[in-house]
């Protein structure tokens, strides 16, 4: 009892200096932000569950503990957000047991954002069965939500460290990336070829009562409630519900049970994690060198010396950082999919496409510094011009894009033969004006909070969650007023005049982000110099801490 | 020029109310083998930093091979070396790659970059692993690494931030002959901390000794190990006079782990 007072003391010392009072007051009015971005899921799912157990009863908890669970679980896992704090292999020092930090990191894993918004549909859920069935199966479908919340973040915290374990080595995790994007790519296309025949079939018999909603109801119960993760849940609130002790019971074992389960794996594995070194770098491997005869900044003749070399160095890491090679790829695809999606609007198509695009330029702005480690010390020890420095970092940045429009488009072309429209120029402009923009705004956030690239599970990003949000809200801000201005503007003009003010707009806009973006490599590079301590500090030390 | 190597003149850097280093002027004659030692947050790494250009001072001013540190940046880190405290490498490019980098960044031709590259890893008997990321490396590998790019264009400075930490006795021998050869021979100048007094005495011709972020004693070392009786002291007495470390008491008020509880 003492150890795990002792851990939550340490967890709470480390929460609150993790922060400054300024970025503290940052992350909350952003999640706040993103609360209220997100309100359609979480008000939605309180308001299904609550009208759905009011009116159908108890067959509906699976179904609302279910989604619940999977929802949260695939969230966690793709974003790595719910990734522990602590720094088990400092703490294995100290006679601590790992089960005792396991379910530390379960409970502390309850306050991050996806469980705060299930925890609407689960109070939906207890406020339907009030209504239902009065006060004593709302307190069964409360125990019950309790214990969704215990049984879904022990099963996450497992599986997250059983993904730390599997993708320890380097060349696992790049598999396991390049396997999940065509897997998620996959279920696009099969959404698309399947699922939309599929509802084509149901829906009609659905509305015209061939198949009840009750008896859909039941058939989505029976679905989950076969999977025991949210079947054990779902017992205690469905028996409390009708009334069958002997259900909730059956529901409470099987929840202790479940629990008992997932904590002593689960520290088994963060036990052997740290104890088999767990090591992102993995550089056994030989990396081939072809260019060992030439110069290091091979191909950039074009350069002058200085930048060139750096350029060399920025392409080198990013085709020897799965994660940075992967975003090559990644982007393109996902952006086929919204291409391919919208037929019926191609050019709203293309803007997305374009715009997530864009977005990963932006997400990898933010880790100017993050992925250069203790080497960032390198830039301020040697003679190196910080406006190089940016420049070349920039460069890399955009010649990713470039390679990412020419896959993406290129694909689309050889597979659709779709034609460019004056529109889509317009709206490419548009979105290399936003880019510029980020450039120049990201790399004064990255100089100015800098932090270390976040690498849990299949995710890498930056570890300043607020910077992070803020970009994203920054970036679709800018892109939506961008493309809410070309579409003001060609409702506005005359027919004739739509594709030539189009164009003046976008060029204007590209002229402006080009000479923001240029004017603020001078402002950054005296930014990065003022601040090489702060960044020496963020990214060096804490890599070093780390390795 | 000026006969010193490095020169600073009421160079202070201060965090917060924290004064870090207090209006230190220091003469580092050029070709000197200069051993800069001070306990545990007296101001070393913070000055070294600063002569280096990791840190901005809070006001003074420093000079490297006559050139003002600050106006002058990019020549005077063409005209130094630097093996920092903690590491400096970008982990995923190869041992081979990195020092080329360095090199070319120093403005060797590619050329002489890569002979050089090649010179240096087997000097330092990482050859076998010139074609491997660094990322693999042990830290006596890395240690050996930065000091080749610390040397890579040739410098007339030399940083070294504890150079022989975590470093096994046969490379630390290696390292010491090398750098002894250095400045015999070529007229380096080397400027380092280490908290190994042994290795600054065997080493060092120049010492300056820092305490409380003060410099309290410089000179060259045969001039400060001299007493005013006419006899000599050692490094290390000197250094515990200088910087006022009380009487050895090891162990007072530890009875319980001295003695044992009971006791």
């Amino acid at each position: 009892m003492n150890t795990l007072r002792l851990l939550l003391w340490l967890r709470m010392k480390l929460f609150l200096r993790a922060t400054s009072k300024a970025g503290m007051a940052g992350a909350i009015l952003l999640n706040l932000l993103l609360l209220v971005a997100f309100s359609p899921v979480w008000l939605g799912g309180a308001l299904g569950a609550w009208a759905g157990v009011k009116q159908y009863g108890a067959s509906v908890i699976p179904i609302a503990f279910g989604i619940t669970q999977f929802a949260w679980i695939g969230l966690g896992i793709l974003s790595g957000a719910l990734g522990r704090t602590f720094d088990l292999g400092k703490l294995l020092r100290y006679p601590v047991r790992p089960r005792t930090v396991f379910a530390i990191n379960v409970f502390a894993s309850l306050l991050s954002p996806v469980p705060l918004m299930a925890l609407p549909t689960l109070v939906g859920v207890v406020v339907g069965a009030f209504q239902h069935s009065g006060v004593a199966a709302a307190a069964g479908a409360a125990l019950g939500g309790l214990m969704v919340l215990l049984v879904t973040a022990t099963l996450l915290q497992v599986l997250l460290a059983l993904l730390d374990e599997v993708l320890r080595h380097e060349r696992v995790r790049f598999i396991a990336t390049a396997f999940m994007t065509l897997f998620f790519v996959g279920i696009q296309f099969l959404v698309r070829l399947s699922l939309r025949q599929m509802l084509e079939k149901v829906a009609p018999r659905l509305l015209h009562h061939e198949i009840t909603v009750p008896q859909a109801i039941d058939l989505g119960a029976r679905l989950f409630a076969g999977v025991p993760t949210v079947g054990a849940p779902a017992a205690i609130a469905q028996g409390a519900l009708t009334a069958a002790p002997a259900q909730v019971a059956l529901g409470i074992a099987g929840c202790l049970a479940l629990l008992a389960a997932g904590v002593l794996p689960g520290a088994a594995l963060m036990r052997f994690t740290v104890r088999g070194g767990s090591s992102v770098g993995g550089g056994a491997a030989t990396a081939r060198d072809r260019a060992a005869t030439g110069s290091f900044a091979v191909g950039t003749g074009l350069m002058p010396r200085g930048l060139g070399l750096l350029f060399a160095r920025e392409v080198r890491m990013t085709l020897r950082h799965p994660q940075r090679l992967m975003s090559v790829i990644m982007a393109p695809l996902v952006g086929l999919v919204f291409l391919i999606n919208a037929r019926g609007n191609s050019s709203i198509g293309a803007g997305l496409a374009l715009g997530l695009l864009a977005s990963s330029i932006g997400t990898g702005t933010l880790l100017l510094f993050g992925y250069d480690g203790t080497g960032v010390r390198s830039f301020f020890l040697l003679p190196c011009n910080p406006r190089d420095v940016l420049l070349a970092k920039h460069l890399e940045l955009l010649g990713r894009l470039l390679v990412q429009m020419v896959l993406t488009f290129g694909v689309l072309a050889l597979v659709t033969h779709r034609a460019w429209s004056v529109f889509d120029l317009c709206v490419l402009l548009l979105v290399l004006a936003v880019v510029f923009g980020m450039l120049a705004a990201g790399s004064a956030v990255a100089i100015r909070y800098p932090a270390p690239v976040r690498q849990r599970g299949l995710a890498g990003r930056s570890s300043n969650n607020w910077a992070n949000t803020g970009m994203s809200f920054g970036m679709f801000a800018a892109g939506g007023a961008m493309y809410g201005l070309l579409w003001l503007l060609r409702k506005v003009v005359p027919e004739a005049w739509r594709d030539p003010a189009g164009m003046m707009l976008g060029l204007s806009a590209l002229v402006v982000g080009l000479a923001v973006w240029w004017r603020s490599l001078d402002l950054n590079a005296r930014l990065l110099t003022e601040s090489r301590e702060r960044i020496v500090t963020a990214i060096a030390r804490v890599t070093e801490d780390s390795t | 020029m000026s006969e010193f190597a490095i020169q600073t003149h009421e160079l202070t850097r201060t965090f917060g109310a924290q004064v870090a280093v207090d209006h230190i002027s220091l003469r580092v004659p050029e070709g000197s083998f200069y051993g800069f030692l001070g306990p545990n947050g007296a101001g070393k790494s913070t000055t070294i930093n600063i002569l280096t250009g990791l840190l901005a001072p809070t006001s003074g001013r420093a000079e490297v091979m006559g050139l003002d540190i600050i106006s002058h940046d990019l020549e005077v880190k063409r005209r130094m070396g630097v093996v920092p405290d903690g590491l400096h490498l970008f982990e995923r490019l190869t041992a081979d790659e990195h020092l080329r980098f360095v090199g070319e960044i120093q403005g060797l031709t590619p050329a002489v970059a890569r002979r050089r590259a090649g010179e240096l890893l087997e000097a330092m008997d990482l050859a076998g692993s010139a074609r491997k990321p660094i990322s693999g490396f042990s830290h006596g590998m890395r240690k050996k690494l930065a000091l080749s790019c610390a040397l890579i264009h040739d410098p007339r400075v030399l940083f070294l931030d504890e150079p022989f930490e975590g470093v096994d006795a046969i490379a630390t021998r290696e390292i010491r002959d090398l750098l002894h050869q250095l400045v015999a021979n070529r007229r380096v100048t080397v400027f380092l901390t280490s908290h190994v007094l042994e290795v600054v005495e065997r080493l060092c011709t120049h010492v300056g000794i820092i305490a409380g972020g003060k410099l309290v004693a410089e000179g060259s070392l045969e001039t400060l190990c001299r007493t005013e009786s006419g006899g000599t002291r050692t490094l290390e007495e000197l250094f515990l006079e200088k910087v006022g470390a009380p009487r050895s008491d090891a162990g007072a008020g530890l009875d319980w782990l001295t003695h044992g509880e009971g006791a």
